[in-house]
């Protein structure tokens, strides 16, 4: 169920005169958390503000047929979920036509960042967060990052807790690992 | 918070090496970011639904009421129109109208579509009978054997026997002309041959025989 701040975010929302306005209180309540984990998916910024940009667009032209039975930020994680696995998977299929080397997409673009210093302890986690498969780098960053529980995260993953555990912990140990090993 | 709690504690178990809570991101925003993105967003919706700008919206919205915004008419002119209508224009405008008349209400008609179909029927069965007839020349196996048909094996031999008879009796000059080209021939030479050429063999079963024919 929805909690009460949102269903009221919901109902302006459906009324043509304050549509905007509320749509806009809803981009402030959730962009940032909404763009970190897209970000952290994708990793570069402008990758993750045209994701953004496109997983709001998709909740303007579906948000008057949401029901109001599960959380907004569960269903507004999914459809920024899909959105970016849909983009990992063309750019996957881009990376196999363009590249012969075995170097990691994502952990190339980390190095090309500016900012980008192999020593430090955060570029560390996002160098071994990027070492992984995709399921498990999804699951590690909503639980690790995002403290969602695992309830939640079924909903957004559409995968059973008991699997979305074992994939946290297989993810915890090859980032224990390799921050040990490097 | 019980959630925070056991997410510290469940990485403890799993993996005590890393941090809890989540080092801050070492990624960085452009400045004023997300100030901006709502207006971003809203101006990407307004350009993918195609909107018009809001002056323009505004002025079709006031003018809604004119069918023919932004031209006008004469106040009255629609009116006006009506009225000028004389009823010769009324009259002729009926006049003119081209008349529907049912095919119900033409008795002819029916007279004209019975006549057709009889005709069709009489030609159709006549070209019947042509085609029945012709059937000997173009296919005179299946019209003997559709002439046969019926009949009994009795009858049909009698016909066969009386029938070849007539056919093979000869002439005096093909006797003539067949002593002459046997001549030179023994007579048990001819019977041999003749038993070997023989058009139905009685050698097998003679209902085969017959069946063969009929068949």
């Amino acid at each position: 169920m929805a909690d009460h701040a949102d269903i009221d975010l919901l109902h302006s929302f459906r009324v043509p005169a304050t549509r905007e306005a509320a749509f806009t209180d809803l981009i402030k309540k959730y962009q940032e958390r909404l763009y970190w984990h897209i970000r952290r998916l994708v990793v570069s910024h402008e990758d993750a503000n045209d994701l953004l940009q496109n997983v709001l667009i998709r909740v303007w032209n579906a948000l008057e047929k949401f029901r109001e039975e599960s959380q907004l930020y569960t269903w507004l994680y999914r459809i920024a979920t899909n959105e970016c696995l849909s983009f990992l998977e063309q750019q996957k299929k881009k990376a196999t036509l363009a590249l012969s080397g075995d170097e990691n997409g994502m952990e190339r673009q980390l190095k090309a960042d500016t900012h980008f210093d192999a020593n430090q302890l955060e570029w560390k986690l996002q160098l071994a967060i990027q070492q992984l498969p995709e399921k498990q780098r999804l699951v590690f960053s909503l639980r690790y990052f995002d403290e969602m529980p695992y309830e939640e995260m079924s909903k957004v993953l559409d995968t059973s807790e008991g699997a979305l555990k074992a994939s946290y912990h297989h993810a915890a140990k090859k980032i224990e690992r390799f921050l040990l090993d490097h | 918070m019980p959630e925070q709690q056991h997410i510290k504690e469940e990485l403890a178990a799993l993996a005590p090496g890393l941090a809890v809570p989540a080092p801050a991101m070492p990624f960085a925003v452009p400045p004023g970011y997300f100030e901006q993105l709502p207006a971003a967003v809203l101006e990407r919706i307004r350009v993918e639904q195609d909107e018009i700008p809001e002056v323009l919206r505004s002025l079709k919205e006031k003018n809604a009421s004119q069918p023919g915004w932004p031209f006008q008419v004469p106040t009255g002119y629609f009116e006006q129109q009506e009225q000028h209508r004389t009823p010769q224009q009324t009259a002729t405008t009926t006049q003119t109208k081209t008349p529907v008349v049912s095919l119900h209400k033409r008795p002819f008609v029916k007279w004209v579509a019975a006549a057709a179909i009889l005709l069709l029927t009489i030609a159709g069965g006549r070209w019947y009978q042509q085609r029945q007839h012709s059937d000997i020349e173009t296919d005179p196996d299946s019209w003997v054997r559709k002439e046969i048909e019926g009949e009994s094996i009795d009858k049909i031999e009698s016909y066969v026997e009386a029938n070849l008879i007539e056919s093979v009796a000869l002439n005096t000059e093909d006797k003539k002309e067949i002593a002459l080209l046997t001549k030179d021939i023994s007579q048990e030479e001819i019977l041999y041959l003749l038993s070997e050429t023989a058009p139905l063999s009685t050698s097998g079963n003679e209902a085969t025989g017959k069946q063969k024919i009929l068949n």
